[in-house]
């Protein structure tokens, strides 16, 4: 068992195998054998955050270890995303940049991959200005530079 | 942290990584901040890479990618051999159980030094250019291109001119739209309604992005005259390259100084300090280039001949590894034969009778393609070399009598090996014992290397004698020693999977590919693969239409007829002969002009240009002359251009009241029939009231026993299915209907399957005056459409 501490000073009691998905966290236990006695803090994530990490880490205990360096030219735009994967990442848009940034602190590359695809995916096929209102974004741009841009991306319009 | 902006930009990244260019697009108009992360060069890069593989010489400085991509594509390579060499070092480490480390003999990957030396690191790699600005600037140029040619469509005259001005003014930044855009004309569209109802539809053109993407259809108003305009323009930019190419070529060897040609795709360079003659490698690539050239008249690119090349050399030296060979420990000789070994593996080996006139053997990237790999030794040889010199290895072809070998030289030594014969090896004795018994002396200028040029012209002859079917070349036999090597189990090996990874669909660097999608198995830019040891998993075919284009690869050319082959053969050795050779073949010019006048008109004016290239005093008083015929002869062409074709009306074709009551009966231009004795499908494309053939034909074709009048009734020039063209008689002519989807009839004699229809619309190239196929609803009156020029032409047969 290890413990984990939020930012809200919540602790959580976990599998080792659970919180090894995190390679963080695996090295941590690896390099300093007292973490497994004292509580790690995770002074970056907060406990309903964590709360949903662990859920993805529990549900992936026993999975393979992600292949590594994949080489840049030949990366796969896949954007399938698994059942259980995508009924996990259905959460508000909040929670979602949340645990982006949880998966990526604690070097989940599995979960970072999943919460990628699902900002991906939720942005293909609009318009600028439904990506703005998505995101709840301003167009700040002046008037003189949004004709240019336009202009510049013509060849985007037929699609 | 409820922004988007608020995420860290390498997540960002991560992120936007997996949108498409045009989302990426609207990501960059949404928000100055996004803009930032949207633009990144590296996001842009691999999109950019697989749209546009070539670029206009003029611009290639500025904009630093062809460098760029060459140094991307060389550490691509690189890393890929690796990978697979370590894979394989641990696979046999497990079967052998081995576990002491020998892991030092393995540790570096015999990859070729002279692969472009310090591609590896290159000295820009930190600087890249600003690929989504490019992306902008050249996807504006697709479409300004694309805009022109449709506009095409709708104009009768003057494409001829504009093909000159689009190409002035772009340069070779068009060539992969035009590829972009005759693969997906040539899509066969199996959901698409052929019953055109004209008012219903809307003229379309997919836009230049669209045409990049899979499942993009073709045009459905218009797909035959797009086609047409694409490839025209495709191989008058071809031919123009490849006689620039080859005039460099003559320049070269009047001043006898090698310099890089205006196409050199080679990259192979001399490392420093090496032991290899540097200006030996710099000539080994001229002889490259000017097969290149020879095959760009056939639709071949330099680019993809080199890249094959540079990839098949990588392959190599895997296997040379794995066989323990090395140039330090097992000598030169052994060394080049294990090349030939591997190429022998690999399925080159010399045409046997039935084979050898092929025309295909003379043009080296049809020799790449599997198809091809029997072939000549000239062309075999060369391909020796490319891969002797990429390994390190001096070798250039000779102009031995008798048979074409390749000089190797490695340090003092210095041998000669035969690339059609499984590496059979010469000494300097064994080609003297040769010459005596052929009572030749054994002179040193025939033993030594050739020249590119001297190449060229042999090349240029093989394809002449290929066309005269004439025997070429007497078969010595010689006994020498031969390379016993101990074949390894067949598959798997680590240079086969290193070739399979990299032909593997999803890089940008596959030297067969060029669009984002390469499951398109349509696409002309994808060969059909066929390994000796078997990948079936590449080619799946659906219905017959299907197959049909998927023969149609960009190396095995498979959509032209044998007549388009043996002209553009033919066209091709004929200018080699112009530019290349000396008074003796002076013909090639005449020969020239001949072929482009009566089959590709535009081409005039490439042989114009090369002509024009030269100064006054390079030109013999001959070629004056027939630069003066060029002149005329492209000035006419031009005029013609301008007034559009003459037309055919129906009024003036007749001079007589029985005429007239011909005219009545008779079929318009575009009707799709089948022959009432013979069966085949066919198009009309020319009328006559009646038969206008001379009395020998008509009575060697027993025309007047036929009904209706024998040779008074209306006769017609048909492009038939199997791409041939008959004149038919009215009373066999029996309209066709297409089979509706619908219909559970039994297929009746003249109803034309969807297959059917397709394998007509392409088996000729008659975009020229037609633009698609229509029926009516029910599916009759099934005909081709013609398109603007075509009813500047025949005015009258329009309402249907």
């Amino acid at each position: 068992m290890v413990q984990l501490s939020t930012s809200d000073n919540e602790i959580f009691n976990v599998d080792r195998d659970v919180a090894e998905r995190s390679v963080l966290l695996k090295t941590m236990l690896d390099d300093l054998p007292e973490a497994e006695e004292n509580p790690i803090p995770l002074s970056n994530v907060s406990s309903n955050v964590l709360k949903k990490v662990l859920e993805y880490c529990a549900h992936h205990r026993g999975d393979p270890a992600p292949p590594t360096d994949e080489s840049e030219e030949s990366r796969k735009r896949t954007t399938d995303i698994g059942d259980w994967d995508s009924k996990f990442i259905n959460v508000d848009q909040e929670m979602l940049f949340e645990i982006i940034l949880a998966a990526n602190y604690l070097d989940i590359k599995p979960l970072l991959d999943v919460g990628c695809k699902t900002v991906a995916n939720m942005i293909k096929g609009k318009t600028p200005e439904e990506i703005r209102k998505l995101f709840n974004i301003q167009n700040d741009f002046t008037q003189e530079e949004e004709e240019q841009i336009k202009k510049e991306n013509e060849w985007a319009e037929d699609r | 942290m409820n922004n988007i902006g608020q995420l860290p930009n390498e997540i960002l990244v991560s992120i936007f990584k997996q949108l498409t260019p045009t989302d990426l697009s609207s990501v960059a108009q949404s928000n100055r901040s996004l803009r930032g992360v949207a633009t990144a060069s590296s996001l842009w890069e691999p999109y950019y890479l697989s749209f546009w593989q070539e670029e206009d010489s003029r611009k290639s400085q500025i904009r630093g990618t062809s460098n760029w991509r060459d140094a991307k594509r060389i550490s691509f390579l690189y890393k890929t051999a690796t990978r697979i060499w370590r894979e394989d070092f641990e696979r046999e480490r497990e079967r052998e159980n081995d576990t002491h480390d020998s892991i030092l003999e393995h540790a570096g990957t015999p990859f070729p030094k002279f692969l472009s030396t310090s591609s590896q690191e290159p000295a820009n790699l930190n600087s890249p250019p600003d690929f989504y600005k490019l992306f902008c600037e050249r996807m504006l140029i697709d479409g300004e291109v694309l805009k022109r040619i449709q506009a095409q469509c709708f104009r009768s005259f003057g494409w001829l001119q504009e093909m000159i001005d689009i190409y002035e003014q772009y340069g070779d930044d068009i060539k992969d739209i035009l590829h972009a855009l005759i693969t997906v004309q040539r899509r066969s569209d199996p959901d698409s309604n052929l019953l055109i109802n004209e008012a219903g539809i809307e003229q379309e053109f997919p836009s230049a992005y669209k045409l990049r993407l899979q499942g993009t259809k073709r045009s459905k108003t218009h797909h035959l005259t797009l086609l047409y305009f694409g490839k025209q323009l495709l191989q008058y930019i071809q031919h123009q390259q490849a006689v620039c190419g080859l005039n460099h070529m003559r320049g070269m060897s009047r001043s006898n100084e090698v310099t890089e040609g205006p196409f050199s795709w080679t990259r192979i360079r001399a490392v420093q300090a090496s032991r290899i003659n540097e200006a030996s490698v710099s000539i080994a690539k001229v002889f490259e280039n000017g097969l290149c050239y020879l095959s760009m008249f056939r639709g071949g690119e330099g680019y993809e001949i080199a890249n094959e090349l540079d990839m098949l050399a990588v392959a190599c030296s895997l296997y040379l590894a794995k066989e323990g060979i090395s140039l330090d420990t097992s000598g030169s000789r052994l060394y080049a034969q294990g090349i030939c070994k591997f190429m022998q593996i690999r399925g080159y080996r010399g045409a046997r009778e039935h084979k050898f006139h092929r025309l295909d053997n003379s043009f080296i990237h049809l020799c790449l393609d599997e198809s091809g790999r029997e072939s000549l030794p000239l062309t075999l040889v060369v391909v020796f070399c490319s891969l002797a010199n990429r390994l390190g290895l001096n070798a250039l072809p000779t102009n031995t009598p008798g048979r074409l070998l390749a000089v190797v030289q490695y340090l003092n030594h210095k041998f000669w090996i035969s690339a059609a014969d499984d590496g059979l090896l010469y000494e300097l004795e064994n080609l003297q014992v040769l010459f005596r018994m052929n009572s030749l002396s054994p002179d040193h200028a025939i033993v030594s290397a050739s020249t590119p040029l001297e190449l060229c012209l042999r090349a240029s002859r093989n394809i002449f004698n290929g066309l005269h079917g004439a025997h070429l070349m007497a078969d010595l036999d010689i006994g020498s020693e031969t390379l016993a090597l101990a074949e390894k189990g067949g598959e798997n090996r680590v240079d086969q999977i290193f070739e399979e990874t990299i032909l593997a669909d999803d890089n940008v660097f596959n030297p067969r590919r060029t669009f984002l999608h390469a499951e398109d198995r349509q696409s002309y830019l994808v060969s059909p693969l066929n390994y000796p040891a078997e990948t079936s998993k590449r080619l799946k075919r659906q219905d017959d239409s299907e197959a049909y284009l998927a023969t149609a690869g960009r190396y095995t050319d498979g959509d032209q007829s044998p007549e388009t082959k043996a002209v553009l053969s033919m066209f091709a050795a004929a200018n080699a002969m112009t530019e290349l050779g000396d008074e003796a073949d002076r013909n090639g010019t005449a020969l020239s002009i001949v072929t482009a006048q009566h089959y590709l008109p535009s081409s005039i004016l490439s042989i114009r240009s090369g002509l024009k290239r030269r100064t006054e005093a390079e030109l013999s008083q001959l070629e004056k002359m027939r630069l003066a015929e060029l002149e005329t002869l492209a000035n006419d062409l031009l005029a013609r251009d301008r007034l559009g074709r003459s037309q055919k009306r129906r009024v003036a074709a007749t001079d007589s009241e029985e005429d007239k009551n011909l005219l009545k009966i008779m079929h318009t231009v575009g009707t799709v029939f089948v022959h009432r004795v013979y069966g085949y499908q066919a198009v009309i494309q020319d009328w006559d009231v009646k038969c206008d053939k001379g009395e020998d034909w008509i009575s060697a074709m027993d025309v007047d026993d036929l009904p209706n009048g024998g040779r008074k009734q209306p006769f017609y020039t048909s492009l038939v299915s199997d791409g041939s063209v008959r004149y038919v008689a009215h009373c066999n002519i029996l309209p066709a209907s297409a089979e509706l989807p619908s219909s559970n009839r039994m297929q009746g004699q003249n109803e034309l399957t969807h297959s059917q229809i397709e394998k007509l619309m392409y088996s000729h190239e008659f975009g020229d005056i037609f633009r698609c196929a229509s029926a009516n609803q029910d599916g009759s009156c099934l005909r081709m459409l013609l398109n603007a020029a075509g009813e500047h032409m025949y005015p009258d047969d329009l309402g249907l």
